[in-house]
């Protein structure tokens, strides 16, 4: 058994032996045994191939915790918008900063979730994908948030849901959200994962929402990690019948990262719309792996990722969209396309489709490219340097899935983060917009 | 002299365009350069810009007495060469008021001025769109993209009008314009000559020269300009055709 298998499996057991709830205690167990027996999945595995993870997985992480850091801006956090705040600090302990919200909705964490909600939603979604990540995570998971959107509710105010490591070690995570949405209610969630210190962090976080009939809910998922860290992000989304799931991730900083996004579109005419941006250079990974079930009639699917590419980094795509025999009238379509900046850059795209119905309308596609010579000749020819026109254009190109936040401080704050993250100034360092003028941290970062 | 090109020769890919050009323009004049296809008048164009697909393989090119070809694209542009494309590139997602507003300031950086005011900027913008009669609401335009033929190249002078350069080339502006457009564009263009600047006019047919009248006509043929007149050669190469000059 590897060093870091032997070491999780130790701390499960210490979780499952503190675990109150038998149902949770017998799950806890269950995934366990699976993970000791599965372990972490890599180049066997399809799904997990094009990621070189072990890299992240044999470095030493710790449990224990020395934090720090006093919570403090960070450069993840939405400062100007109008939001209810929570803290997760180090995968354990919430922390609510009440502004606005409803009193409806009710934030807990998970560990304080009420037995019966967590036998009927538990793990409900993501044992389908028993992924060694997934099974540690349920035997070992030790806080996160869980959201319940009672029915009939509209809150106009985002939630902001930041899950903050600051320890002042290296540190292996597994955090465990759950977001329940009842019917004809909406909301709008704003997620960050961030990490005060330039430590290694692995990040192993999974989140399962449902959302019942006729709901809108809107998710912004932000990570802005040191170049030191890896995250696991597993998202398993139910949908009823015409409901409206739109989620947005912005891929900003991360050593590795891997989104794994899977939505069950159970009920007819629901709809999930699913935007990407990344940008990977030095020698990072980001890994979007998506995965779209077609189960009722009359659905909409859409997913767009867009990345830029530079230096030795890799962007992997793997999309799926499976169109059940009953799911007719399906409309499904997905695109990735990506800007590489120089010829050790690498992209990985498998977009693919299984389509079991006869009357749907589905469409795939990816595109590999590099700025477009044409239009970096005109903006010079206007008196544009080089580094402007490339700016420029690199901002045009995911400015297109930018333009699609419809929350003004939200994309006004992305446009911001982009911008600096084009310019190297987040890619320096992860929290350099707290200690920026520290130039041995700056230093130490590269 | 504002540009002087001296017994130019231009490849690309081993292929030689130009053959010994030769060239002299003063401010205050406009020359038309004429030619069938495959001559090199839009390699002229692209060389004067600084494109660097092309090799300058003998001559020289000189612009306000210094070596032009020390300069990169956006310094000669800064410096007051303008081209006008003729195929204008689409730019999805750049709007045309953040191009223009970045390129005014690149110039302005470049004469050692402080950027410009929002305010004086769009009044600029709302001034110069009239001399063109362009109404589009420039703010939520992505660059040329939606344009059609004839806004495009209005949107060529547009720019020209904003930037104020000194030596501008207008690289076939006619080609592909109706006659309303063409006398829009031509008017632009005419309002803009004066005194200080200078304007190559390339271009197939005489019918562009009816609007703008050129002081100087050049024959353009296999990489070398042949025959040099005043407007009249104009008429008499429309009469005749390019056959006439081949030696």
């Amino acid at each position: 058994m590897s060093d870091l298998k032997k070491i999780l499996s130790n701390f499960a057991k210490e979780q499952i032996a503190n675990e109150n709830l038998a149902g949770l205690k017998s799950l806890r167990q269950k995934a366990l045994d699976e993970f000791i027996e599965v372990g972490f999945p890599g180049k066997k595995d399809e799904d997990w191939q094009d990621l070189n993870i072990d890299r992240f997985l044999k470095k030493n992480y710790s449990f224990e915790c020395s934090p720090t850091h006093e919570i403090d801006d960070f450069s993840c956090q939405m400062v100007d918008i109008d939001s209810s705040k929570y803290y997760l600090i180090n995968s354990k302990k919430l922390i609510e900063n009440n502004g606005h919200i409803k009193s409806e909705i009710s934030v807990k964490n998970i560990l304080d979730t009420d037995e019966n909600i967590l036998n009927q939603h538990f793990n409900k979604i993501a044992k389908d994908d028993n992924n060694g990540f997934n099974l540690i995570n349920t035997a070992a998971f030790t806080g996160g948030f869980f959201i319940n959107v009672p029915d009939n509710t509209n809150a106009e105010i985002p939630l902001q849901f930041i899950s903050l490591n600051n320890c002042n070690n290296n540190s292996f995570s597994n955090i465990r959200n759950l977001i329940i949405v009842g019917r004809n209610s909406t909301v709008k969630i704003i997620q960050c994962d961030d990490t005060i210190h330039n430590n290694d962090y692995f990040i192993n976080s999974l989140t399962e929402i449902f959302v019942a009939e006729n709901s809108n809910v809107e998710l912004y998922k932000m990570y802005n990690l040191s170049n030191y860290s890896a995250a696991i992000n597993s998202i398993y989304i139910n949908q009823e019948e015409n409901s409206v799931f739109k989620s947005f991730y912005f891929e900003l900083n991360a050593g590795l990262l891997r989104n794994n996004l899977y939505t069950n579109l159970n009920g007819k005419k629901a709809e999930s719309l699913t935007y990407g941006i990344y940008f990977a250079d030095k020698q990072q990974q980001m890994d979007n792996n998506v995965r779209i079930n077609h189960i009722a009639p009359s659905c909409y699917s859409e997913q767009i990722f867009k990345g830029i590419v530079d230096d030795m980094g890799q962007a992997i795509f793997n999309g799926l969209i499976v169109v059940d025999r009953e799911a007719q009238k399906t409309v499904a379509s997905q695109i990735n396309r990506n800007i590489l900046l120089t010829d050790k850059a690498k992209t990985v795209a498998k977009p693919f489709l299984e389509i079991y119905a006869d009357d749907v309308k589905c469409s795939h596609g990816a595109t590999n490219g590099q700025l477009d010579e044409n239009a970096l000749f005109y903006l010079q020819a206007r008196g544009i340097s080089f580094e402007k026109a490339r700016m420029l254009l690199l901002h045009a190109f995911v400015g297109e899935i930018i333009n699609k936040i419809k929350i003004e401080a939200i994309s006004l704050r992305i446009n911001d983060l982009v911008k600096k993250r084009l310019n190297g100034e987040l890619s320096d360092c992860s929290s350099c917009v707290l200690k920026c003028s520290d130039a041995k941290v700056n230093k130490e970062c590269y | 002299m504002l540009l002087e090109i001296k017994n130019l020769h231009v490849s690309i890919e081993e292929k030689q365009i130009l053959k010994g050009l030769s060239l002299k323009v003063k401010r205050g004049e406009v020359h038309a350069i004429m030619g069938p296809n495959g001559t090199g008048k839009s390699t002229l164009a692209s060389v004067i810009a600084g494109r660097e697909i092309f090799n300058i393989d003998k001559g020289e090119i000189l612009y306000k007495g210094k070596d032009l070809t020390k300069l990169s694209v956006d310094e000669r542009a800064n410096d007051g060469i303008f081209l006008s494309f003729q195929y204008p590139v689409e730019i999805p997602g750049v709007s045309m008021v953040n191009f223009m507003r970045t390129a005014i300031d690149e110039k302005r950086k470049y004469q050692g001025l402080d950027p410009i005011t929002m305010h004086e900027f769009i009044s600029m913008m709302e001034e110069k769109k009239k001399l063109v009669d362009l109404h589009e609401n420039l703010a939520s335009r992505s660059v040329n993209v939606g344009f059609s033929g004839g806004e495009k190249k209005k949107n060529e002078i547009f720019q020209m009008a904003m930037l104020e350069p000194e030596l501008a080339i207008l690289d076939e502006t006619d080609s592909g314009l109706d006659i309303d457009a063409l006398r829009v564009v031509s008017n632009g263009v005419n309002k803009l000559r004066n005194d200080n600047n200078a304007f190559i006019v390339i271009t197939h047919y005489q019918r562009l020269l009816d609007y703008i009248v050129p002081d100087f006509v050049h024959v353009l043929y296999e990489g070398r300009i042949v025959k040099s007149g005043t407007k009249e050669l104009a008429l008499e190469l429309e009469e005749k055709g390019y056959e006439g000059f081949k030696n």
